[in-house]
């Protein structure tokens, strides 16, 4: 992507207030039960039908979204999803597929390119088919992963593979990346596995701690002392109520997905009026750096990813410290002092 | 290129009009491009599938531009969608 329009245009959307990217959990089913999953507790029934989402398709592009994102759950296992794919494309958006990937044969593979998009993101969870299946909870899983990116390779699709790193997988990350480079897919590594939305802490006992990620910022791929810019104060707060939404299967509408606060349910009222009118949203609109609490303030801050998702997460509101955010930060600022030492 | 060549805009952009600028992602290149209001206008009309001739006369009515001006600025913009894999020439 073009940096300097990419910039402009996440600009423009922010201060006119365009829903520019949204991300839509077209369904909670899934056939993993992987251990780390932020939706486990889920409900699966009262999904939202297709016709309620081309409804609210329509809306988004009359308001501007360009940027149309399909997660889940297994967002493939929807009867539907090729209907609402279509859909997607002839309503001009740009379309990201979030996938595990085990549901691609050949001719899906091949159906999917139909679609026009922009890229399929595929779950891999080790270097190891054991590593990858005992996180899946289920074995084949990793083989039918590769063998996907392989199908959809072959039929002209972008594909980038994802890594939630944890206890179970963290040190095969050399080994992902080479998987990675062999299939010509992409790859990104997500170092802090999430509570789940309902504020279930089981997936909590597989994330990294501050000396497995210290360990892991040594590698450059992770963190390059080079490039590092320190983290200014405007980014404490980010995109998302400002021109990123999501929107779950079952109607409610978030700030994010890893934010999951309603602000509305599409059921109820139009998406345009839970966008324009939710006091969450403008709530979260007004509030200016100098309302988050302790940050602006801390000898961290150069080297904060603050998430507000995350600190709503974990203290129920967006605009205090998450504690999770602390420890990254700590770990980056010891891996850049060790840097500079070297130097 | 000339104004009797036929044009249509690739096939599966994605496209938005975001404050008077037409944004158009091709998935094919993952490139994100931005046209300006008069290339926002001609891509509408490219849409509607209006050949070059015709976006060129309406731009003249509408406009009150010369025509050898409008030609010259249309064919220039449509040339540019061209190199950048934007359009395809239908003979």
């Amino acid at each position: 992507m073009d940096e300097c329009i990419a910039q402009k245009l996440e600009k423009i959307s922010s201060q006119k207030r365009i829903p520019l990217s949204v991300d839509v959990e077209l369904t909670y089913c899934c056939n993993l039960n992987c251990k780390h999953c932020y939706l486990q507790g889920r409900k699966v029934s009262g999904e939202l039908a297709t016709a309620e989402l081309f409804r609210l398709f329509d809306e988004l592009r009359e308001m501007g979204t360009l940027y149309l994102t399909f997660t889940g759950g297994e967002p493939l296992l929807r009867p539907d999803f090729y209907n609402l794919a279509d859909y997607a494309k002839e309503s001009a958006f740009a379309l990201v597929i979030f996938t595990n990937g085990t549901l691609i044969t050949e001719s899906e593979a091949f159906r999917i390119a139909e679609c026009s998009p922009l890229a399929v993101h595929i779950s891999l969870l080790g270097a190891e088919p054991e590593t990858h299946d005992s996180i899946t909870g289920v074995r084949g899983s990793f083989r039918k992963v590769i063998r996907a990116v392989k199908f959809l390779k072959r039929a002209g699709v972008r594909v980038v593979l994802k890594t939630a790193l944890m206890k179970q997988n963290y040190t095969e990350y050399e080994g992902i990346v080479s998987i990675c480079e062999q299939l010509e897919a992409e790859w990104q590594f997500d170092m802090v596995v999430s509570p789940t939305h309902w504020g279930g802490v089981r997936p909590l006992q597989y994330r990294l701690n501050q000396e497995q990620w210290k360990a892991l910022l040594k590698d450059k791929r992770f963190f390059s002392p080079e490039k590092f810019s320190p983290t200014r104060p405007e980014a404490l707060l980010c995109s998302a109520g400002l021109n990123l939404v999501a929107v779950t299967p079952l109607g409610e509408v978030y700030p994010c997905l890893a934010w999951p606060c309603s602000l509305g349910n599409v059921r109820e009222k139009s998406f345009k009026d839970i966008w324009e009118d939710s006091p969450y949203l403008t709530h979260l609109r007004k509030t200016e750096i100098s309302n988050v609490k302790e940050c602006p303030s801390c000898p961290l801050l150069s080297y904060c990813p603050r998430c507000p998702g995350m600190a709503f997460l974990e203290e129920g509101d967006f605009r205090s410290p998450s504690r999770t955010n602390c420890q990254f930060a700590e770990a980056i600022g010891d891996s850049l002092q060790q840097a500079r030492q070297y130097k | 290129m000339n104004r009797f060549n036929r044009v249509t805009l690739k096939r599966g952009l994605a496209k938005r009009v975001i404050d008077g600028k037409m944004y158009l992602v091709d998935s094919e290149t993952s490139t994100l491009h931005q046209l300006n209001e008069s290339g926002t206008i001609i891509v509408k009309k490219l849409e509607k599938g209006m050949g070059i001739e015709r976006i060129i006369n309406q731009i003249v009515e509408d406009y009150e531009v010369e025509r050898k001006r409008a030609e010259k600025d249309v064919l220039f913009f449509i040339k540019g969608l061209k190199d950048k894999g934007l359009i395809i020439e239908d003979g």
